[in-house]
């Protein structure tokens, strides 16, 4: 009965089924704009210059610190221009536009089947050169999972702790943070075969001492199982939002909280993406640079949801071409989940490694944000994970009082969104809430700049 | 590149659909069954108060956003007409029509539009604006109508109508033990045109709650409360003290736990903080009854002093993720 109200107010649950669509490739654009900030960090350096040709799989942009990875060309094709451009997740970045040639075709790649072997410093290098990173607003490289020691922003929040625990658990997680968002579903439904390696893989990198668990759906379960095949220990959880973000599948499955703005690792957990594990396993193994993205395009523009491999550095546009989505009624371009993805200004923004959803809306039934009074009435005090009190946070932030926010311990928040998506009174959140972190100059969650 | 005129703005970019509108307008819905019955019992006067509050309570609300220098707009959202309604449903419905006007005005301006409206308020306007008419003329908002279709029986018959309550304060529990509780219970009894209308409240109240408009957090404490505290006296000396059950169903009990108590901006928001706060209403619910003279308005009391405590039980919360033990008593205080 209980949970049957929850429902109501909270119907976010992960996308279940889409991880049976079809996938198609998305044919190369004429242009491909590839950004070189594509991560949290410092922006990669150009190793390019125009009227270079490339092949694909190239390197045409190094990474300069631990936090980022290098870029590759999608394709084979002449660099026409390195210019600044707008940034999908904000601001301004170099973007290698690569003119095009002939068809899609795979990437030349260098295997290495003796890959576990060598050191673990050896092989998070190599995926680093490989350009693998997380997915969603501020994607952390693979380093940043393993070793935050090499992460400066991610230390921030050890500075005056004891030193990192070892690591007990990893988690490695087939469930997708946000509803829409499918791609670590498909992961398991379409890539099992790579499922074992790679769950070996992120074990030689984390140094795990105890348990390793593959969090999966419910609906999931026997191809979890059957994926697994005994490398890791199947955990069912429940796909409502927010339970899925990583800091709350770390809570939920051992009991630890994560000090704010920590990386699990404080609490000797390592948790990775099931694709990111996958993407890592190809690039130390078979020597494949991460180039496309696997991407859902969804939202109440597009019928029925479909999903796509693109190039990255593919516009916006030339994906929903592909996809039969009319231009015309779409309202807002989200990239990312519908809840804490980015808008974008534009359909010819280009997708970076963090894109693996395109939400088209409508936008035409929804009431407006606005600066309504809080009403006081507690869905969010009650839903927020954080254990928070939103309505005081936000009432603070309104005015301006940003001392008492810091008091009340903003840095706990985690960005959800979930007190924004049931306010009744359309009261901008989390705008407040990221904006009062920039001002005191707090660490924020998903935020690249 | 060129700019597609799309909307940028910062998630979430889906929203569940709960509105102020929603949350208001439901509440009205839910009062329709009191109201049925008031007409049922009241006739036409009910109606006509009903009317007068409703437009008294939208006017004023209008000049309070005109003067405020506030969008008009809000008066959609209807909570203007349901504090007049909620007002109106506790007076007798023959009262006359410029008592109605002042106490919403009361109500509207200075409950709830002087300190900031909706949502700014620290005490339920309704009961601000029901306190100040009977400070003013309490023999004028004390001095019920009977109600048609009721059966009276003995004494009471000879008496000018009063509340059960005021029949048990008066003459002893003795006598206000011929009141049935089942017929209490379905509305008859002498009172507001829809406060004492038990159980049209009950089912509005369940609607409310299904409806995800109200938490049963409040309600439940409430009537756990009044279960254990009248129950606690009952059990003492039942010759002296009115069982629990004559507590909940007598007067305007019912509507103050669904209807008054957990009304959003003059509750707590926490699981336990609104348990609590219940609790504590119907504790002092029993105390005002049994011992106090405002016996009638006991209820209303409780609430209107507890809302002073809000502040407190919203300290009663779990822990904030991720604070180091040592600090989860700094985060209480914050
Ligand atoms: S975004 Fe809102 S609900 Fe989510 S953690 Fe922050 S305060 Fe809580
Ligand atoms: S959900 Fe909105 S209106 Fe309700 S308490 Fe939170 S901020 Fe206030």
């Amino acid at each position: 009965m209980l949970n049957s109200l929850y429902e109501i107010l909270m119907p976010l649950r992960a996308a279940k089924n889409l991880d049976k669509l079809p996938v198609n490739a998305v044919p190369a654009p004429e242009f491909l704009y590839v950004h070189l900030k594509q991560h949290e960090g410092a922006e990669a350096a150009p190793v390019v210059k125009a009227g270079d040709e490339v092949k694909a799989g190239q390197t045409i942009g190094w990474a300069m610190d631990f936090m980022s990875a290098d870029v590759h060309a999608p394709m084979d094709g002449k660099v026409v221009d390195i210019e600044r451009q707008p940034n999908p997740y904000g601001g301004f970045s170099s973007v290698v536009v690569i003119k095009t040639e002939g068809k899609r075709k795979s990437v030349e790649s260098t295997p290495d089947p003796d890959y576990l072997s060598k050191t673990n410093g050896e092989l998070l290098h190599r995926i680093r050169r490989m350009g693998v990173m997380c997915e969603g607003p501020a994607p952390p490289s693979i380093h940043s999972i393993f070793n935050p020691y090499m992460c400066p922003s991610r230390l921030v929040a050890h500075v005056g702790r004891d030193p990192l625990p070892p690591v007990d658990t990893l988690i490695v997680t087939a469930i997708d943070e946000e509803p829409i968002v499918s791609i670590n579903q498909y992961m398991i439904t379409r890539q099992s075969n790579d499922v074992p390696e790679a769950i070996k893989l992120m074990k030689k990198l984390s140094v795990v001492t105890g348990r390793t668990v593959l969090a999966c759906l419910d609906t999931q379960k026997k191809e979890a199982e059957k994926a697994a095949s005994g490398e890791a220990e199947v955990r069912i959880m429940s796909g409502r939002y927010p339970g899925t973000l990583r800091e709350l599948t770390v809570w939920r499955l051992t009991g630890r909280e994560i000090p704010a703005g920590a990386s699990p690792m404080s609490v000797g957990v390592a948790v990775i993406p099931l694709r990111t594990a996958i993407a890592a396993l190809k690039a130390v193994r078979d020597g494949i640079p991460q180039t496309s993205m696997i991407v859902t395009v969804a939202g109440d523009a597009v019928t029925p949801p479909q999903m796509v491999d693109a190039l990255i550095g593919t516009p916006a546009r030339d994906i929903l071409k592909f996809c039969d989505v009319p231009e015309a009624p779409i309202k807002k371009l989200v990239f990312g989940g519908p809840i804490r993805g980015k808008s974008q200004f534009s359909f010819d923004m280009p997708i970076t490694k963090g894109v693996n959803t395109i939400v088209a809306l409508k936008v035409d039934k929804l009431v407006p944000i606005a600066e309504n009074n809080c009403i006081n009435c507690g869905a969010c005090v009650e839903f927020c994970p954080a254990r928070l009190q939103p309505n005081m946070l936000s009432r603070h932030c309104q005015f301006r009082v940003f001392d008492e926010i810091v008091k009340k311990h903003i840095t706990a928040c985690l960005e959800c969104g979930v007190c924004g998506y049931i306010c009744p009174s359309r009261r901008p959140m989390l705008q407040y809430f990221q904006n009062a972190k920039q001002q005191m100059k707090l660490p924020r969650k998903g935020n690249m700049l | 590149m060129k700019s597609s005129g799309l909307i940028v703005d910062v998630g979430p970019h889906i929203h569940g659909g709960n509105s102020i509108a929603r949350t208001m307008h439901n509440q009205i819905i839910a009062l329709i069954p009191a109201i049925a019955v008031g007409v049922y019992m009241f006739g036409a006067g009910a109606i006509r108060a009903i009317a007068v509050a409703v437009a008294a309570a939208v006017v004023f609300e209008y000049l309070m956003l005109r003067a405020l220098k506030k969008p008009a707009s809000a008066l959609a959202d209807g909570s203007a007409a349901l504090t007049g309604l909620l007002l109106v449903l506790m007076l007798p419905a023959d009262v006359p029509w410029w008592v109605i006007v002042v106490g919403v005005g009361a109500s509207i301006v200075i409950g709830k539009m002087l300190f900031g409206g909706l949502g700014a308020y620290p005490f339920n306007p309704v009961i601000v604006g029901w306190v100040i008419l009977l400070l003013s003329w309490p023999g004028l908002i004390n001095k019920w109508p009977r109600p048609n279709h009721m059966q009276w029986g003995g004494i009471a018959e000879s008496l000018p109508a009063q509340t059960t309550i005021e029949i048990m304060k008066r003459y002893g529990v003795q006598m206000s033990d011929q009141f049935s509780i089942l017929d209490s219970f379905l509305g008859f009894q002498p009172g507001g045109i829809g406060s004492v209308a038990g159980l049209a409240l009950v089912i509005g109240g369940v609607f409310l709650i299904a409806r995800n408009i109200i938490s049963w957090q409040v309600p439940v404490g409430f009537i756990a409360g009044i279960f254990i505290f009248g129950g606690i006296y009952h059990a003492v000396d039942p010759t002296m003290y009115a069982s629990p059950l004559f507590h909940l169903v007598s007067g305007t009990t019912l509507f103050c736990i669904f209807f008054l108590a957990p009304e959003h901006t003059t509750s707590p928001n926490t699981k336990w903080g609104k348990i609590l706060f219940g609790l504590c209403c119907a504790a002092l619910t029993i105390v005002i009854r049994t011992h106090g003279t405002h016996a009638n308005g006991s209820a209303r009391f409780a609430i209107l002093l507890m809302n002073l405590l809000v502040p407190f039980f919203d300290r009663i919360r779990p822990p904030i993720l991720g604070l180091p033990k040592k600090s989860k008593e700094a985060a209480a205080d914050a």
